[in-house]
């Protein structure tokens, strides 16, 4: 069925359950489409009493994670080295447990021209959580961000990789190894960089950031969009100054000289790829997205926006304002971000986006986001409201929070399993002269996790221990989310800038009920259960899922989850979702909304288990909690 | 001799009232014994908008310290707060304030200060109760244009957008060209989207976008004279600015210091003509611009500019020389002097030169001019 919602008006009109010309249900289903109707009225909020201990612990050195990011040089003469590496964690092998890739840059940007350049790095998951290196892929480059997803609809997880002067598609094999697949950027070798071959000056490669896959024209095959950065020639870098003469503008900080940019360096184009469904990929960007202003794009995420059943974008920039682009369900995006309160500040001067998270905070039964920028500005928390979002960074005390810290990944988590998101930021500064005096931050920054609970002011988790990930002062970048060991509470992996990466298991409220759901979409070979055109890509990509657990009376509430696997920056979590039950051992029900447009309802059922949930099929596999 | 052409500015109109915070002409700072009060506010205004913290925290330092020379200006001490707040040292910034001792007329700054440091925690209830007006006034202090920002900020961060907007509004007409004026007229957008007022929405957005990119150049050529204070080039440009937002006295002041200091600098005097004809001093302008003829002959702008004047004041025999001049060299094929062609054609005639007039006045046409030779009535 065409999607003809209108995106001409100036204000984004974001409607609730059911309204607009969301997708029809499939014959089975039931009528109404949105969350709320899922299960009885939600609840609100209530503020909680403090944790018990709560804490991710690193453990990263005695699992096996032995991964040491290389970015540039400490002094970080040039924006390149400072922008870190992200991970992606994901199933190799289709054993059942989650693997991490990680991105890789070099010692500096000197060795980006005389090489070896970097490949990505592998770590296998033997099922218990203790992880052991494995062969990479081969590739040879500076490498940033990651995303996720089943590229050739074959049933397994391949990703994305790209960086600065490369852009690779990694197809997973039947051996679980990822394989070189296309090469994004054959078409415009002068944007390509490969290390150890001669470059001329003046000829800046292309350099990608964060990575989303979405499915824009709902075929059920994944597009990719590639978020880049800037122009930044590797031969002769701009360093001290940007312009000449008398009206160049030095490249200062709070009085200190520090690297150039992004400001003053020419920004690079997005780019929008469709998939054909078999790991190759055309650029669309000019039919998709005609209207594009280039921006220093850092983050980027593919969720429901308006609710109307297909992938928007949500683009954080660097400097200039951010994009919500809006999709008319064929693909084509109109950006609508400045009137829907999400472009800029609240003082409407663009800030520095880096790292995007979505999720239901005030479990409204629509996705908020989580954007997290420069010292000096809020990460902010948008909540989807009548019209657009609303701003709740200073209501909740965020900005006071976090205006000290620079801030990179982030995600919003049920980590201590009690039904209310929690909101993490991966920090630290990109210049090292924050550490020198009067800059009110620091260049090594602590990860930080808060509590949010809404209507009053947000609470940090305080490390228990040294061996806390949220304890060390160090500068982090990429992160993303999976349950390594089995336990279904969510696990987190930090991948810090010029150190070693960080695990943290999830040692919050053991006693809590928990649910993990991954959706899977019909194979490929089977025809789309559906009524509707609209297929669902075989890894389940873009499925809301929405669980109610069983609760005494009076506390009834539901849990909205959407499997979008490009949160955080650079990076790419698992796709499972996981719910956080709380006291509850059972659930009431399960809702899928499903990206073809059926809606899926499932009875009544225990907590503790891991469900694997394939359209029209209902749970093929369920694993009770380790 | 430099012909100049900085870069290319936005065309922004802005409003006509003058603002207090453009006074410090980014010139070199007089020793504090002779800085005058504005200055002193200036000048800490300045380091906090051009992201000097650490120099707006030594200057007030020295100058809020017991016996310091504004030891009991509110104001001052104010700044130096937010340079302290700006450097992360919050609990002296807070210090610092409660510990002033202002004069009496100073003292709302501080509560004003007090204000704002409860909106940089996020104690948005505080903020906006702080700044509230006796007997139903919107603010406490409402001469003072930052306390119209700062509890509308409060309460848009509160989300009453909408009973934010007139105070948003009023500090928007207290001061024009405040560096928060961009952030005003974007909180203005909100709320009329909020009202569902698309219209004014598009206009308040279009607003803050120009009012930013005014900014973003003012606050360039500012950064730009403090790295080259002897290079003429940022200064202009910064005069420029200045002619754009119709400060033409401060654009004035700044030109006649440039030009003493660079005589040779026909795109300063120039400048300097322009800014005194736009303030009706025909006479100085005209000076001016044959200064720069003097340094640059071939200065086709300020040979029109001086020409127009001429013929305003029915020296008609100046004006042709100088339109003669236009015309017949390079200039007279430049489009933005076509109106040389016409204004000489316009001369010839009055003079009695029928064919002459008619031959420039094709001219004229043949260039793109769509008037007629004959003058409208005056």
């Amino acid at each position: 069925m065409p999607h003809t919602r209108s995106t001409s008006a100036l204000v984004l009109v974001l409607c609730s359950s059911g309204c607009g010309d969301a997708p029809a249900a499939s014959p089975d289903a039931p009528a109404a489409a949105g969350p709320q109707a899922a299960g009885p009225k939600l609840a609100a909020l209530e503020p909680r009493a403090a944790s018990v201990a709560p804490d991710l612990v690193d453990e990263a050195r005695e699992r096996g994670l032995d991964y040491v990011n290389r970015s540039g040089e400490p002094a970080k003469r040039t924006i390149l080295e400072a922008n870190g590496a992200g991970a992606a964690v994901l199933d190799l092998g289709k054993d059942g447990d989650l693997d991490i890739v990680f991105a890789q840059g070099l010692a500096s940007v000197a060795d980006a021209l005389r090489g070896p350049g970097a490949d990505v790095e592998v770590f296998v998951n033997d099922g218990s959580g203790r992880f052991q290196r494995a062969r990479g892929p081969g590739l040879s480059g500076w490498w940033t961000g990651l995303a996720s997803g089943d590229l050739d609809s074959d049933g397994d997880e391949d990703l994305v990789v790209g960086g600065f002067g490369g852009l690779r598609v990694l197809l997973q094999n039947e051996r679980g190894e990822l394989v070189p697949g296309a090469d994004l950027l054959a078409a415009s070798p002068a944007e390509r960089l490969e290390p150890g071959k001669p470059r001329e000056k003046g000829h800046p490669p292309r350099w990608a950031t964060s990575l989303a896959l979405f499915d824009g024209d709902r075929d059920g095959k994944l597009d990719l969009y590639v978020g880049n950065y800037l122009e930044l020639d590797p031969v002769a870098p701009t360093v001290g100054q940007v312009g000449e003469g008398a009206v160049a503008l030095p490249c200062r900080w709070k009085g200190y000289d520090v690297y150039c940019g992004p400001h003053g360096l020419v920004p690079q184009r997005d780019r929008i790829y469709r998939g054909t469904g078999d790991g190759a990929f055309v650029d669309v960007g000019d039919a998709w997205h005609p209207t594009q202003i280039a921006g220093y794009t850092l983050g980027v995420i593919a969720f429901d926006a308006d609710q109307d059943g297909d992938d928007d974008l949500y683009v954080a920039n660097d400097s200039v304002p951010n994009n919500l682009l809006i999709n008319d369900g064929s693909g084509h995006f109109a950006d609508l971000a400045l009137t829907a309160g999400v472009a800029l500040s609240q003082d409407g001067a663009p800030q520095a986006g880096m790292g995007i998270a979505c999720g239901d905070v005030d479990r409204n039964g629509e996705l908020d986001l989580a954007v997290t920028n420069f010292s000096g500005e809020p990460t902010e928390l948008y909540l989807a409201a009548e019209r657009g979002f609303s701003r709740a960074t200073y209501r909740i005390g965020l900005a006071k929070a976090t205006k000290p810290l620079l801030s990179w990944g982030t995600h919003l988590v049920d980590f201590d399993g009690d039904g209310a998101l929690e909101l993490f930021t991966a920090n630290g500064h990109v210049y090292p002269e924050a550490d020198r005096e009067g800059t009110g931050t620091s260049y090594g920054q602590a990860a930080t996790l808060w509590h949010l609970d809404l209507g009053a002011r947000l609470r940090a988790v305080v490390p228990q221990s040294e061996r806390s990930l949220l304890a060390p002062t160090l500068g982090a970048r990429g992160s993303a989310i999976g349950d390594f060991d089995g336990d279904l509470a969510p696990d987190l992996v930090l991948a810090r800038i010029d150190g070693p990466a960080a695990l943290g298991l999830n040692r919050f409220a053991p006693d809590a009920h928990r649910l993990a759901v991954r959706c899977l979409g019909p194979a490929a070979d089977e025809p789309a259960p559906g009524a509707t055109a609209a297929r669902t890509p075989v890894d389940g990509h873009g499925a809301r899922v929405i669980v109610v657990p069983k609760t005494q009376a009076g506390a009834e509430h539901a849990l909205l989850a959407a499997q979008c696997t490009a949160q955080g920056y650079q990076s790419a979590s698992a796709p499972w979702l996981y719910f956080g039950l709380g006291a509850s051992s059972e659930y009431e029900s399960i809702r899928i909304l499903w990206p073809s447009g059926r809606v899926e309802s499932l009875p009544a059922g225990r907590a503790d288990r891991a469900l694997t949930i394939r359209e029209g099929r209902g749970i093929v596999a369920e694993v009770p909690k380790r | 001799m430099k012909r100049v052409c900085v870069v290319a500015f936005a065309r922004v109109a802005l409003a006509r009232v003058a603002f207090a915070w453009l006074a410090f002409a980014c010139l070199a700072l007089p020793a504090a014994a002779q800085l005058g009060r504005d200055d002193a506010v200036a000048a800490l205004r300045e380091d906090l908008e051009l992201d000097r913290p650490r120099d707006a925290l030594a200057r007030g330092k020295t100058w809020t310290a017991n016996g310091g020379t504004f030891e009991h200006d509110g104001e001052v001490v104010a700044l130096y707060a937010r340079a302290l707040l700006a450097t992360g040292a919050e609990a002296d910034a807070r210090a610092v304030v409660v510990r002033a001792s202002p004069s009496e007329a100073t003292k709302p700054w501080l509560e004003l200060e007090t204000a704002r440091q409860a909106l940089e925690r996020d104690e948005l209830d505080v903020a906006a109760r702080a700044l509230a007006g006796a007997n139903g006034e919107p603010v406490r202090f409402p001469d003072i244009a930052d306390c119209w920002l700062v509890r509308a900020r409060a309460l848009a961060r509160l989300g009453k957008t909408v009973e934010a907007a007139p105070l948003f509004r009023r500090f928007l007409e207290l001061a024009p060209l405040s560096p928060d004026g961009p952030s005003a007229c974007h909180q203005l957008a909100q709320a009329a989207l909020a009202q569902n007022d698309q219209e004014n929405a598009r206009k308040w957005f279009a607003r803050a976008e120009e009012l930013g990119t005014w900014h973003g150049f003012y606050r360039a050529r500012r950064i730009q004279i403090r790295e080259h204070p002897n290079d003429p080039l940022p200064k202009l440009g910064l005069a420029q600015l200045l002619l754009e937002a119709r400060e033409y006295a401060r654009a004035e002041a700044l030109l006649v210091t440039l030009t003493q200091a660079e005589p040779t600098f026909a795109n300063g005097w120039f400048h300097l003509g322009e800014a005194r004809r736009k303030q009706r001093d025909l006479a100085g302008a005209s000076a001016a611009y044959t200064r720069a003829l003097e340094t640059d002959p071939e200065h086709a702008f300020a040979r029109f500019n001086r020409a127009v004047i001429a013929r305003m004041e029915q020296r008609d025999a100046d004006a042709r020389a100088d339109f003669e001049r236009i015309v017949a060299g390079p200039a007279g094929e430049d489009a933005r002097l076509l109106n040389a062609h016409l204004e000489l054609a316009r001369l010839l005639a009055r003079t009695g030169d029928a064919s002459g007039a008619e031959a420039r006045h094709r001219r004229y046409v043949e260039l793109g001019g769509k008037e007629p030779l004959a003058e409208k009535p005056r």
